[in-house]
């Protein structure tokens, strides 16, 4: 047992209920948002390794107890988790610890850009946290679930808390369409539940692969199973058909919010895709279906994002398009390809926050994200111009960033694997993604500014500035030091392979 | 130039002629070979499965390709934030996903 795992969650829930419940005192819900803010990565940095038993206790077998009855035993029984079990990973340490230093910077840009802070949208973005930090940890599929319906609820609530156009209608949409994935989501885990019979999910790889998919019995039960959570993890993810719904959320999103937003749905797809690749991970469908959806995932996010002439909207479809990368790696289902794909999510995170925050000083400034009423923004804030391009080519895979590295490794990976096709199309995506960013950092920064162009601020806060300075800083670190992320990745997925 | 004046036209019947400029042009283009090329690439990764197959399906995707130029533009249009776009390919994927399951048996 180790006492510190709950607290990753407890502390931003605790946070999140006292800043609706001081909403109205602007210097109080500050304070506290800034403390836990920076309390969360360090506390994910300073706890161990473990498990925590929620409600129950460890199974038999590890309890050392003798003298108990043979029906026990000598059966199932034995082994299964009884507890809600949380399995605090270096997997889960590192997506957790950069989420944490993700939502700190954007909370510290939001502070500081608005003179008067909303108790509710910080709320949302410590419950939101505390959501995907649990699916992160937990091992039972159950609680997954909950976690999950509550993430989904509070990306909805925060478009409603944005102050963009239309915002209401789209998180109206965000919400039927959820009641179709959310529940089909349910129903798989419903059906994994009834034959395995717990939601452990250590259990249920145990149950499935020794015995349920090689009976013709249930074999098409653990395939329909298969079949309705990958369509709910499509829903989670942003992957198509979903990927149009994901990007309009993220471009009605408030700056700092999008980058938040972006980082649960990029945790969500991790913890569902290494639960995936554990239970099904043998089925002969699991990998050619996730490789399909990543390729498509990819290849509409970035044809989609290089016709767009709104930024926010160009990086919402680069976002979903770049969880191809990720989905890749599990796809090609080797310790280095999972590893690439991993890392990738890490960078993505990374890299798209930074670009929501740098191009978000863009509206900031000048309340538009349509390219064509822009340009010559460059004379604002030169420093900032520069950090959004190397963020740019941080995402299209430019060397020496973190892309680079995490993208190279995916390509390696794939021709490894057998797949020349796939390495030629994942550099045809970061060519049009270095396209992308050439496109819109001229139209933003370079060409001659409209003579109709008004500013509604004329400087661009510091926060944003430190924010993006402190994001690409890490994507150089990472790109020079990419052992810091992928050792102990590589380590956990050698214990699920 | 005639591939090129076409995808113009086309252009400018999606977008009015006052918006229209090199930039929307060069994204389409941009866009269209990279889904040509994409979609070849992947068809190709049925080579695993059956080498005849994949020459027949790549020859059917030639001929698809060609007679329904530009491919980003409708795709585009097929792309935006309206309600029954989303639900309506929401549902196909869903069929999709659970007709593959149930008569593949695989």
């Amino acid at each position: 047992m180790n006492a510190m795992i709950p607290l990753i969650v407890i502390i931003p829930i605790i946070a999140a209920l006292l800043l609706n419940l001081f909403g109205k005192n602007n210097k109080t819900i500050k304070v506290i948002a800034f403390i836990v803010g920076i309390i969360l990565p360090i506390l994910t940095l300073i706890t161990g390794y473990g498990l925590h038993y929620f409600g129950g206790h460890q199974p038999l077998s590890l309890s050392n107890i003798s003298g108990l009855p043979s029906y026990i035993s000598s059966t199932g029984l034995y082994n299964l988790h009884p507890a809600i079990t949380y399995n605090f990973t270096s997997l889960s340490k590192v997506f957790i610890f950069m989420m944490g230093i993700v939502v700190f910077l954007s909370i510290f840009a939001y502070l500081n850009s608005e003179k008067r802070a909303s108790g509710p949208f910080l709320f949302l973005v410590f419950m939101g946290t505390a959501s995907v930090s649990a699916m992160m940890m937990s091992d039972d599929l159950f609680n997954m679930y909950v976690f999950f319906e509550i993430a989904a609820l509070i990306q909805t609530g925060i478009i409603i808390a944005s102050k963009a156009e239309d915002n209401y209608e789209t998180a109206l949409k965000y919400m039927i369409i959820g009641s179709i994935g959310g529940p089909i989501l349910l129903l798989g885990i419903a059906i994994l539940l009834a034959i395995a019979g717990s939601v452990n999910i250590t259990d249920i790889v145990n149950i499935v692969n020794t015995s349920l998919i090689r009976s013709p019995q249930t074999r098409p039960i653990v395939l329909f199973s298969f079949g309705l959570i990958f369509f709910g993890w499509l829903y989670a993810s942003g992957f198509p058909p979903f990927h149009v719904i994901k990007s309009s959320i993220y471009s009605k999103a408030e700056p700092y919010a999008a980058s938040v937003l972006q980082g649960m749905s990029l945790l969500t797809l991790v913890a569902f895709a290494v639960v995936m690749f554990r239970i099904f991970g043998k089925l002969n469908l699991f990998k050619g279906a996730v490789l399909l959806i990543s390729i498509m995932a990819m290849v509409l996010g970035v044809s989609m994002a290089v016709m767009q002439t709104d930024f926010r909207r160009m990086i919402a479809y680069l976002s979903v398009g770049e969880l191809g990368f990720v989905g890749l790696g599990f796809g090609l289902g080797t310790r280095f390809s999972i590893t690439a794909g991993l890392f990738q999510g890490i960078n993505e995170l990374i890299v798209t926050a930074l670009l929501f925050i740098g191009l978000g000083a863009v509206v900031y400034l000048t309340n538009t994200s349509n390219t064509r009423r822009l340009g010559g923004l460059i004379s604002k804030n030169e420093s900032m111009a520069i950090m959004v391009l190397l963020g740019g080519f941080a995402m299209a895979g430019v060397p020496p960033f973190n892309g680079f590295r995490s993208k190279f490794m995916i390509i390696e990976a794939a021709l490894n694997s057998g797949f020349p096709e796939i390495s030629v199309i994942a550099i045809l995506v970061s060519i049009a993604t270095f396209f992308v960013f050439v496109k819109a950092f001229y139209s933003i920064y370079l060409k001659p500014q409209p003579t109709d162009l008004e500013f509604v601020h004329e400087t661009i806060p510091r926060s944003m500035v430190f924010a993006v300075a402190v994001l690409l800083i890490i994507c150089i670190v990472l790109g020079l030091y990419p052992g810091l992320v992928t050792n102990p990745i590589a380590e956990l997925i050698g214990g699920l392979l | 130039m005639s591939f090129y004046e076409d995808f113009i036209n086309s252009l400018k019947d999606k977008f009015s002629n006052n918006h229209l400029n090199n930039e929307n042009v060069s994204g389409a283009i941009a866009a269209e070979l990279i889904l040509i090329s994409s979609v070849l690439l992947s068809a190709l990764l049925l080579r695993h499965i059956s080498v005849i197959l994949t020459a027949i399906i790549i020859l059917i995707l030639i001929v698809l390709i060609f007679t329904n130029l530009p491919i980003s533009i409708k795709l585009f249009s097929e792309q935006d934030d309206s309600m029954d776009k989303m639900m309506f390919y929401c549902i196909i994927a869903l069929g999709i996903i659970v007709s593959v399951i149930y008569w593949g048996g695989i």
